[in-house]
């Protein structure tokens, strides 16, 4: 009995491996899915605001400065961009 | 023994291995985020700051900003050239437990220009016009002027000085009289105020004078004294280079060209040029930038006075054409003056603060308070498990605090716009184009009453900006087990 007993002590369990890379990776993917998520959206967004900048300045608006909702003021809103979402946990 | 050792080593091998690896890389790639993040704001900070600067150069020039104490429709002239510093002071990317502790300053500046008010001149005392550049900080609006009014006595003795004054050149400089100055026909010649300008070094400019022109020069205003860029007596500028220097002074006497043409030939400037204050289609105005009261720098003489501005925005004696007290914007006497500073400045305050006072601006210096007394601005909160009458299992980690973030601004003038004494100004047609962002008016801005506050210094002139900026965070889940199975330990009563 104690030598059987140390035998299975020593000896490794049936897919360990398989078992601990499954479960270990399944973490690191998830984990990696909503960095590499929100790296994607750092990089789009980052390009997206400059282009929505040079949109804005180049749309064609009511030519009356008094406009002001529809005049050449809108051009130059500092407020002109609106953040994109970041999906970075579901939302593809 | 050896299988054994082996089989030993390599248990949870590659969990291990994916942990270490997958560490490595979150942090990297985490790095990498929080650097990004860092340029976002900076991006977004300057698209920002250079589109508010051109709003607020179109929105000022068109007349949309402040109604009559703002200028009407026609707008004002205040943000034709408007500058613009935003400064936010944001929560870097950060994954501690109650969120990102530490901030980062993200700051821009830009210009913009809206020409509609291009042209637009500047009356006596229409402070809506005077130029001005807009500090953004964490939200807060400080509107600061770049320039004043003035009115400068120019006669030889302070008791013939019209009433009310600002400043009596005399006082700022014992020579500023030339006793030769206007030939009225009879004795004795006229005095008049030494006043100057300066002249740059191009081919369209006809008054330049040095050597190539043959040294003499006109209107008895001689190279040595062009060339004395202090004005100590002494030339600076050694003749050789003479030709090829940028700029030189030339003489401005306090005398009015237009009653000199009025007298038909009755009055004779004998040093410098005149002022010629008024202008035709044919003629333009002369010499209407002047440095009046000798800081080497020039100031604008005003010449309109619709309103009637007391006393007049000009006094001019009718008989000798000599001007006896002038109107000026002068950009030295703003809220902020610039001019004249450099960085050394700045270290020179640093190496010793008690005797040197700081060069205006927004300094340096900045401070964060987080208050943690009873009542005041942190909380951070891990709630209990239980409440009365039902049963929750919580877990609760909560920010709930408030942080302070002291930035100071050094003003050069107490113009009188942000506190009166120790009132705060609220005057509408003072603040037409904000609020007054100052809270508190006071000597001691670091008393408990105080210290929480946007305060302005009114000894050292120093605005000492807080921005109260709220920051909460945190998660808290909530699991209702008021219907779970329980056992009810009661305590048996004795």
């Amino acid at each position: 009995m104690a030598l059987k007993h140390t035998k299975v002590r020593t000896q490794p369990k049936k897919a360990q491996i398989i078992l601990e890379f499954l479960f270990s990776m399944i973490i690191v993917f998830v984990m990696m899915f909503g960095l590499f998520m929100i790296f994607r959206w750092v990089g789009y967004e980052f390009g997206w605001r400059r282009v929505e900048h040079d949109q804005r300045m180049l749309n064609s608006v009511v030519e009356d400065y008094r406009a002001l909702d529809q005049g050449p003021i809108e051009q130059i809103d500092p407020y002109f961009h609106k953040p994109a979402k970041m999906n970075a946990a579901w939302g593809l | 023994m050896m299988p054994k050792i082996k089989r030993t080593l390599t248990k949870a091998q590659t969990a291990t291995e994916l942990a270490v690896f997958g560490t490595i890389l979150i942090f990297v790639i985490g790095i990498i985020v929080q650097q990004a993040m860092s340029f976002h704001h900076l991006q977004n900070q300057n698209l920002r700051t250079l589109r508010l600067a051109m709003t607020l150069s179109y929105r000022h020039s068109s007349g949309f900003v402040g109604g009559a104490a703002g200028g009407g429709p026609a707008g004002n002239a205040s943000r034709n050239f408007a500058s613009v510093l935003l400064l936010e002071d944001r929560l870097s990317a950060d994954a501690g437990k109650y969120g990102a502790l530490s901030r980062a300053q993200a700051i821009g500046n830009a210009a913009g220009t809206h020409s509609r008010n291009y042209f637009l001149p500047t009356n006596a005392n229409e402070t809506w016009n005077l130029p001005r550049t807009d500090f953004f900080i964490n939200g807060k609006h400080f509107p600061f002027t770049t320039a004043g009014f003035k009115t400068v006595c120019l006669t030889g003795a302070k008791s013939d000085c019209p009433t009310p004054y600002d400043v009596w050149l005399g006082d700022l400089d014992p020579n500023f009289w030339e006793a030769n100055c206007v030939d009225d026909g009879s004795p004795p010649i006229e005095g008049c105020a030494r006043l100057y300008t300066f002249i740059s070094n191009n081919s369209k400019e006809a008054r330049w004078c040095s050597p190539r022109n043959g040294g003499s020069c006109p209107n008895s205003w001689s190279l040595s004294e062009r060339f004395d860029l202090d004005r100590d007596g002494s030339t600076d500028v050694p003749g050789g280079i003479q030709d090829d220097f940028a700029w030189q002074w030339i003489l401005v006497s306090a005398f009015d060209i237009d009653t000199q043409t009025a007298s038909n030939g009755g009055l004779t400037l004998l040093i410098g040029e005149g002022i010629l204050l008024t202008g035709s289609e044919d003629v333009d105005p002369q010499n209407l930038s002047v440095d009046v009261d000798k800081d080497f720098y020039e100031e604008s003489i005003v010449r309109n006075d619709p309103t009637g501005a007391i006393p007049d925005v000009y006094i001019i004696d009718p008989d000798t054409g000599v001007i006896r007290s002038v109107m000026v914007i002068d950009s030295n006497e703003g809220d902020l003056d610039m001019g004249g500073y450099d960085t050394n400045d700045y270290q020179v305050y640093l190496a010793n603060p008690q005797n040197n006072p700081p060069p205006p601006g927004l300094m340096k210096d900045v401070a964060m308070f987080t208050r943690v007394s009873t009542g005041t601005y942190l909380e951070i909160r891990e709630r209990g498990l239980y409440t009365t009458g039902q049963q929750f299992v919580r877990s609760v980690q909560r920010k709930d605090h408030v942080d302070v973030v002291q930035r100071m601004i050094k003003l050069s003038n107490d113009t009188g716009r942000f506190c009166n004494g120790t009132s705060r100004v609220t005057d509408p047609n003072i603040w037409w184009d904000a609020s007054n962002p100052v809270e508190v008016c006071a000597s001691e801005c670091f008393s408990p009453a105080n210290i929480s506050r946007t305060c302005f210094d009114i000894d050292d002139l120093i605005i000492f900006v807080r921005s109260r900026v709220q920051d909460t965070f945190g998660h808290q889940w909530v699991t209702d087990t008021t219907s779970d199975d329980y056992i009810n330990f009661v305590v048996p009563s004795p």
